[in-house]
């Protein structure tokens, strides 16, 4: 039996200017049988939710998404879970896997190594049919922050533009950290705040209000603080931190909503 | 008609707080110990309020109560209730006063917050991760610490 099905591969790092990449296991792939437990819920059936376990063999490539599609596929076609691009772009594939908001198609089972896969919907969000979940809400707080480019002047902004707005490097490091959230809803289903008071806006919203404020082309800064500015907006933020730490795309909101609260409370933005 | 719905949303996974780090249960200590000092000031006047006879006062009625409330006696000074008293009320208003300078340092001052980069996507590290902030927090429950060993000498020792 070589290393590599005992599950003791040889893993080879290559180390880069701040990051190390771990390559996966070179070879034939290591298969494994998994046991997923997926907490349904059925509008049409009534009871609330409950529990289905499904056994599926997975190998150390596959993604839990390949896993949930595989069951719809071959045991139950009634399985419902939302999911689009399989690679970490759409962010419509959240789910609470194994208690820990994330993305099915990032996350690989042989990774969490546990025998048991716990599936379910993302907490914060009301339900649709077993893991997918409303997100009506969810971009309901993220429009109310203006995520868009607001200009004094709209005739120039739509009509008479000729040229791009000047940005140089470091006005765009100002906020692309914020700028790569792809509004998959994890830091909202993490967050403890948004469960304790449901009109929260919600680390994302939040995040989105600094991101765009902070854009040096953006003359609607003071639009967006009087929205945030509120027991609803930053204000509503105890800062446990959570939303940063889940986040599948390293945004960290917990920064932007303080950036926002210092702003606030000091009248300018700190740079 | 829009059909009602028959379960509500869920709470954030509790298994969460064991993985995130200190900032979750400075969090969870923080309201606390705000719950604690709310209901301690309302008890408090209320008993003191009726050891004094509600303007009334006189010896028996403010031993009556005063001694039921503190319980068996310990050892010098101390009783259960006093003990009691002083651990819930001193940790959660040293708590509460430690863990707000953090946060008034953090989110007025900036204290701990870094400016926004291009970050090392993927596994950069969160702000609330990094040093600049993790110090802030052992300090503010280090001074937690001292403030209860302070304390106890104080009231009970020296």
């Amino acid at each position: 039996m070589s290393s590599q099905q005992t599950g003791t591969a040889l893993q080879t790092t290559a180390a880069t200017e701040k990051i190390t990449i771990t390559k996966p296991p070179l070879g034939s792939p290591i298969r494994r049988t998994y046991v997923f437990k997926v907490k349904r819920y059925d509008p049409e059936r009534g009871g609330g939710y409950y529990w289905r376990e499904y056994k599926i063999e997975l190998t150390n490539h596959e993604t839990v998404l390949d896993g949930l599609i595989k069951i719809k596929w071959h045991q139950d076609a009634t399985l419902s879970f939302r999911y689009s691009c399989r690679m970490g772009i759409c962010g419509s594939c959240g789910m609470i896997i194994n208690g820990v908001p994330r993305l099915a198609c990032e996350t690989k089972p042989y990774d969490l190594g546990t025998e048991v896969v716990t599936i379910e919907p993302l907490s914060n969000f009301e339900p649709i049919k077993d893991v997918a979940t409303d997100f009506s809400d969810f971009f309901r707080k993220h429009r109310s922050v203006k995520p868009w480019l607001i200009r004094k002047d709209e005739t120039e902004q739509f009509e008479k533009l000729e040229t791009y707005y000047p940005q140089t490097e470091e006005q765009l490091n100002e906020y692309l950290e914020f700028a790569y959230c792809i509004k998959c809803g994890l830091c909202y289903s993490a967050c403890p705040m948004v469960f304790l008071n449901k009109d929260y806006l919600g680390p994302q919203a939040l995040a989105q209000a600094y991101r765009w404020s902070a854009d040096n082309r953006d003359e609607g800064a003071v639009l967006r603080l009087k929205v945030v500015d509120s027991e609803n907006g930053v204000w509503s933020c105890h800062y446990s931190g959570t939303c940063s730490k889940v986040c599948p795309k390293d945004v960290d909101p917990a920064l932007a909503i303080n950036l926002l609260k210092n702003w606030l409370l000091t009248g300018r933005r700190r740079r | 008609m829009a059909q009602q719905k028959q379960v509500k949303r869920v709470p954030p996974k509790w298994s969460l707080w064991f993985r995130g780090g200190l900032d979750e249960w400075l969090l969870i200590f923080q309201k606390v110990s705000g719950a604690i000092l709310v209901i301690y000031l309302i008890a408090h006047t209320l008993v003191i309020s009726t050891a004094l006879g509600f303007g009334h006062p006189s010896e028996l009625t403010w031993n009556t109560v005063i001694g039921f409330v503190e319980g068996p006696h310990v050892a010098g000074p101390a009783h259960v209730g006093t003990i009691i008293e002083y651990l819930i009320a001193l940790l959660a208003a040293v708590h509460g006063g430690a863990n707000g300078f953090r946060l008034i340092l953090t989110q007025y001052f900036g204290v701990g917050l870094p400016r926004p980069e291009r970050h090392t996507f993927p596994r950069a590290v969160p702000s609330v991760k990094k040093s600049g902030q993790a110090w802030l927090k052992y300090v503010a429950i280090i001074v937690v610490i001292i403030f209860l060993i302070l304390a106890t000498l104080v009231a009970f020792v020296w």
